[in-house]
């Protein structure tokens, strides 16, 4: 893909002694919506996490094309400095301030992100309506999709090229989350490339243009959304095994 | 074969969102049953209502014949039944021998006894010390027994949690996510620890687990929960084929909104 945003090549990262993900492999075309899939511990999450600099990667490469300037390598850069260049994130909790009220946490939002931040600020409000309604209230008080919402509002008050989700659905009523991702497209249709994790992976893989299926850190699969939305292979790998207690078996009759 | 625990109608709220709504299940005496289920399906919330960490508002645990949803955790596990945690509890700055020892029931030096026949109370606390190591040799942590809790690794934690739920002989053990964080090896020996148990011993186990190869490897039935409820219940084989569970799994297709690839 030349028009690629991001770029992650051979990316190895893990916590202690212990690696998660193994020589992944990930691109995202500029304003494209891409999600990640897999069952439990496929290593979703940590590769968000590496890809905004949050763990640093052990070997691979992270390639990204901010707005103005050419594409350059971003392993290793601290995550202020990646929101500054049009890359931000949005994690699975813990993703507002909750003794703050909702308009403190859109300036937050704000302040570490530049110039223009102020004018965004005013255009992100009037796509969240109700934000602008609540925004005296304490983030604290919001239900779950009301705060899901406020943190994807501030982190595109940082004006990102690319977002990175982490599971945005999760705890999510059925009805909200249906309203999420409505609000996800409208996103997507704004040109803001998507890079989402899910456990929904019937829903997400049917709004995504591409698709990656992780499995115990390591590519499985990759299509078009549409096309591995009816995959029964997908279906195999979520209740299927994951083959380790074979493994660790014929190891131990192997030192027999 | 008869049901050794019955939960009947369960239900738990946190805040405004239901983590167990209307859950029923049975597990027999002297079998290996799993619990199965996609990320928030309410399978921990359940263990904590079996096991008397948290109290249902509505609905009935039946443990052994007798209700114990009115109970808290001590009593629980004094009728029988303990549980481990997801993430283990050991205490840290404590040996692992007396980590062991603590768990241990009628510990006679706690009482008044203890002034009137020390002798006695020597005797029990050997007994006891005996039947920790043996337990600690199960899960090979024998060679440990002297090591601060603290200086364990995450998966040989969860092996020590799992000894000291033994040291209280219980009937029924409720093992959460067992094998996360341990190494395979590990955890492929506590697997055939349990399977011993239940053969030796006639010790009933519910178990939450991520592998489906592991549900598959060692139990006899599986129940599978989603959205706060139990959906479906039959052998293994045949709850991976179910279209509920797959669904469960994998979401179900909304009405897409569609985004521009």
């Amino acid at each position: 893909m030349s028009d690629a945003i991001l770029s992650v090549r051979g990316l190895t990262a893990g916590y202690g002694e212990v690696n998660i993900l193994h020589e992944v492999d990930v691109e995202v075309g500029a304003g494209s919506f891409v999600s990640v899939i897999g069952p439990n511990g496929a290593g979703k999450s940590t590769l968000l996490k590496t890809v905004y600099g949050l763990l640093r990667p052990r070997t691979g490469s992270i390639v990204f094309r901010p707005r103005d300037g050419g594409a350059r390598e971003i392993a290793g850069l601290k995550p202020y400095r990646l929101t500054r260049l049009g890359l931000n994130y949005v994690p699975q909790l813990a993703n507002v301030f909750p003794n703050m009220s909702v308009q403190e946490n859109l300036e937050v939002g704000a302040a570490v992100s530049g110039k223009k931040a102020g004018e965004r600020l005013a255009s992100v409000m009037e796509t969240f309506p109700l934000l602008q309604e609540r925004r005296r209230t304490r983030a604290g008080a919001l239900s779950g999709g009301q705060r899901q919402m406020l943190a994807l509002a501030r982190a595109l008050v940082s004006g990102p090229r690319l977002l990175l989700l982490d599971e945005p659905s999760a705890g999510l009523a059925p009805t909200v989350v249906d309203e999420l991702f409505e609000t996800l497209a409208a996103i997507s249709r704004q040109g803001i490339a998507i890079l989402m994790v899910e456990q929904n992976a019937r829903r997400s893989l049917a709004m995504s243009g591409y698709a990656y299926v992780l499995d115990m850190g390591r590519n499985r699969f990759e299509g078009p959304g549409a096309q591995l939305v009816n995959d029964p292979k997908i279906a195999e790998l979520y209740l299927g095994g994951s083959g380790r207690l074979a493994a660790a078996r014929a190891e131990l009759l192997g030192d027999g | 074969m008869s049901a050794l625990l019955e939960v009947h109608g369960a239900y738990k709220h946190f805040g405004g969102v239901a983590a167990v709504a209307d859950a029923s299940l049975e597990v027999e005496a002297g079998s290996i049953t799993a619990l199965i289920g996609p990320n928030g399906a309410g399978k921990t919330t359940l263990f904590n209502i079996v096991s008397g960490f948290v109290r249902p508002e509505r609905g009935t645990v039946v443990f052994d014949g007798r209700r114990v949803d009115r109970r808290a955790a001590h009593r629980v596990a004094r009728a029988g039944l303990v549980r481990t945690f997801q993430t283990a509890k050991a205490l840290t700055r404590m040996t692992v021998l007396d980590n062991m020892m603590l768990a241990a029931p009628d510990q006679r030096g706690e009482h008044l006894w203890g002034l009137v026949n020390p002798v006695l109370v020597r005797r029990k606390e050997r007994e006891i010390a005996e039947r920790a190591r043996e337990l600690l040799a199960v899960v090979r942590l024998e060679s440990h027994a002297d090591a601060y809790a603290g200086t364990l690794s995450g998966g040989q934690r969860k092996l020590l949690e799992f000894a000291r739920a033994l040291m209280t002989k219980p009937r029924m053990v409720l093992l959460d996510e067992p094998m996360a964080g341990v190494n395979p090896t590990l955890g492929l020996e506590l697997l055939d620890r349990v399977q011993d148990l239940r053969r030796e011993q006639g010790m009933t186990f519910l178990l939450i687990e991520h592998d489906l190869e592991v549900v598959m490897a060692v139990s006899d039935l599986v129940h599978v929960m989603s959205n706060g409820t139990v959906i479906a219940s039959g052998p293994p084989n045949e709850v991976r084929r179910n279209q509920d569970v797959i669904d469960a799994y994998l979401g179900r297709h909304g009405e897409a909104a569609e985004a521009p690839a």
